[in-house]
């Protein structure tokens, strides 16, 4: 149990790091983020052995951050009489999930916001975990993330952790207190 | 509920795994297919036997007593109590 946190900041030349710490002086930080602003892999594997949990997110420069919610999900540009018109794919299973009319617009990019905001946007679900767009199928509705972060999960007769047999259920194994279900990365928050 | 009523249930509006039974996607267009067809009927590729949820099993490993989808924190599987590490090497001696 985190009892109270301290919080520090480092920079150097490629990374600035902040680290988050429990106040019972344990070595390893409960978790890492770092924020760089260059792709270096080498970073991170110096802090891997740092702490197990990690997140890594990578800036450029004072642009977009690439691991927020995607805009849209993969989509075709196809020209077309009339305008453009934009096919829009599964992030996950690559299905085509739906093509627009041909749409008229000044440029590019707001055809793709018309395309996406009237038609596209409507035949897909945001995955909160990985930000990604899937279509119903590969979508876990209970959880409100794509199926390949969260997979369908049924009552549970044995604890995935310890594999004590659960007599009767709740939310967390009376042995180890694992959570039986995952219930989302929101509630985990 | 039981969780063949749940994912019934979420058939009714495209969800769950029966979905995901039922169809194909094909590799070259992206066209849904039926888990029955042979040939995408939007470009004409050749559809392989692999539906969507066995797509969606081979991403999370499943347990090799029942067949039940395992999650990643997952060291026994939570239908019939199988340890995974054994499930490892039943498939290490497999191979």
């Amino acid at each position: 149990m985190v009892h109270s946190i301290t919080i520090g900041v480092s920079h150097d030349a490629y990374a600035s790091v902040l680290c988050v710490r429990a106040n019972d002086n344990r070595v390893r930080p409960d978790f890492l983020i770092i924020i760089i602003s260059q792709n270096s892999d080498s970073i991170k594997r110096e802090c891997d052995f740092v702490t197990n949990r990690i997140s890594v997110v990578f800036r450029s420069e004072w642009g977009a951050n690439h691991m927020e919610d995607k805009k849209t999900a993969a989509y075709k540009t196809i020209s077309d009489a009339g305008g453009n018109r934009y096919k829009f794919y599964c992030d996950m299973s690559g299905a085509l999930a739906c093509t627009t009319e041909p749409i008229c617009a000044k440029t590019p990019e707001e055809g793709l916001r018309i395309a996406w905001e009237t038609v596209g946007r409507h035949c897909f679900n945001l995955c909160h975990k990985c930000g990604r767009w899937v279509i119903d199928a590969a979508y876990n509705v209970d959880v409100l993330e794509c199926v390949e972060c969260a997979p369908y999960e049924a009552k549970p007769n044995y604890c995935k952790n310890c594999g004590i047999k659960i007599e009767k259920l709740s939310s967390e194994c009376p042995v180890c207190g694992h959570k039986l279900v995952y219930e989302g990365e929101e509630s985990e928050k | 509920m039981t969780t063949e009523i749940h994912f019934r249930n979420l058939e009714q509006y495209g969800f769950g795994p029966n979905v995901m039974k039922k169809m194909k996607i094909c590799h070259k267009c992206g066209q849904v297919a039926k888990k029955g067809s042979f040939f995408c009927r939007s470009c004409g590729a050749f559809l392989t036997r692999e539906t969507l949820y066995d797509h969606y099993r081979r991403q999370h490993g499943c347990c090799v007593g029942c067949g039940t989808v395992l999650t990643a924190d997952a060291k026994f599987c939570p239908h019939c109590g199988l340890p995974v590490h054994r499930m490892n090497q039943q498939h290490g001696q497999t191979e």
